[in-house]
């Protein structure tokens, strides 16, 4: 599946089958998630982006069956269709946005999704307490929800964030990472 | 400056006490509430400090004034706004939306705002002003 082809396919769905809910409400929803999170943890940053990308996964493993079942699309062919089908299909039906898919490894196993809006992330400062900066990854959740949902379809993969403009970095960037395919195990006592 | 500029904004929240001269102005606020009756938020000029400096107010529906001071070197009472204020107080209210939306902020109306990014936009709208114009969005 081409580029354009995966963009036509997220419009499409994002427009006819997709329920809308006010932006601010999903934004200061999070917020309170994960500022609750850094009071529970008394500023374990380290902790906090653990939860979340454990919440994240969570997430992952249940949403990969509503999106399956809204936007009807097969199987991947490679690694690089995946790396499309979750920009321009995955995060534009569930949050309207596109991140950008690049630096590709010459092996094909690696990408990296830059953020250029990131609704989760709207009117959000860091705590300044000189720590935050530099050890929490706020959206921290999309890895987790990325990493989930690709175990569902036999990809084990490795998702973490590599920068953030939260923290002063020029772009907010994921990394995602292909460890293996994970094959179908035949059920246990069933030859 | 030969031109009309602000020189200070001070945001007060309902339970702040502030120890300076704008304790002037929140009196005015309060005599004047109960003759608002159109729910407008601009309380126009509320205090000419001295022929130079003069002193605008807006209230917010949750109870927190910000005040305007605006200097004004050619005189006539300081009140050399010309009408540009309203612009001044929605690009302030605006930016104290973002800055109460921040989920880390704990909005502690005793203390001081530390947010640099709210410090800094403010001093951004204050700089950018000019008598008139619309402020800056």
């Amino acid at each position: 599946m081409s580029s354009t082809k995966a963009a036509r396919i997220g419009e499409e769905v994002w427009k006819t089958r997709i329920d809308k809910v006010n932006a601010e409400l999903v934004t200061l929803t999070y917020g309170s998630i994960v500022a609750q999170l850094c009071k529970d943890f008394e500023g374990d940053y380290m902790e906090v982006n653990k939860q979340l990308d454990k919440m994240g996964y969570n997430i992952g493993l249940r949403l990969i069956e509503d999106f399956l079942a809204k936007t009807n699309t097969g199987r991947c062919a490679n690694f690089r269709e995946t790396a499309e089908t979750i920009s321009k299909i995955g995060f534009k039906v569930f949050l309207n946005i596109t991140p950008t898919v690049t630096n590709w490894t010459s092996d094909n196993k690696q990408f990296s999704l830059i953020f250029d809006e990131n609704p989760l992330a709207d009117f959000v400062e860091l705590p300044d307490d000189g720590r935050a900066q530099n050890e929490l990854w706020y959206s921290n959740i999309l890895c987790g929800v990325l990493r989930g949902a690709l175990e569902m379809v036999q990809m084990q993969v490795d998702a973490h964030f590599a920068s953030d403009v939260l923290r002063g970095n020029d772009t907010t960037e994921m990394r995602v990472t292909l460890i293996r395919m994970i094959d179908d195990e035949l059920p246990p006592g069933d030859d | 400056m030969a031109t009309p500029h602000i020189s200070c904004i001070a945001l007060i929240g309902k339970k702040a006490r502030y120890p300076t001269s704008l304790n002037a102005t929140l009196d005015v606020f309060s005599s004047r509430l109960p003759m608002k009756t159109n729910g407008d938020s601009d309380f126009g000029m509320l205090y000419a400090v001295d022929d130079t400096c003069a002193l605008y107010g807006w209230l917010t529906n949750t109870g927190v004034k910000i005040v305007v001071a605006v200097e004004s070197p050619v005189g006539g009472g300081g009140g050399g706004g010309g009408g540009g204020e309203v612009g001044v107080f929605r690009a302030l209210q605006t930016a104290y939306i973002g800055l109460v939306c921040n989920p880390f902020f704990e909005n502690d109306e005793t203390r001081p705002i530390t947010s640099r990014r709210f410090l800094a936009e403010v001093r951004r709208i204050a700089e950018t002003w000019r008598p008139g114009a619309q402020a800056a969005p």
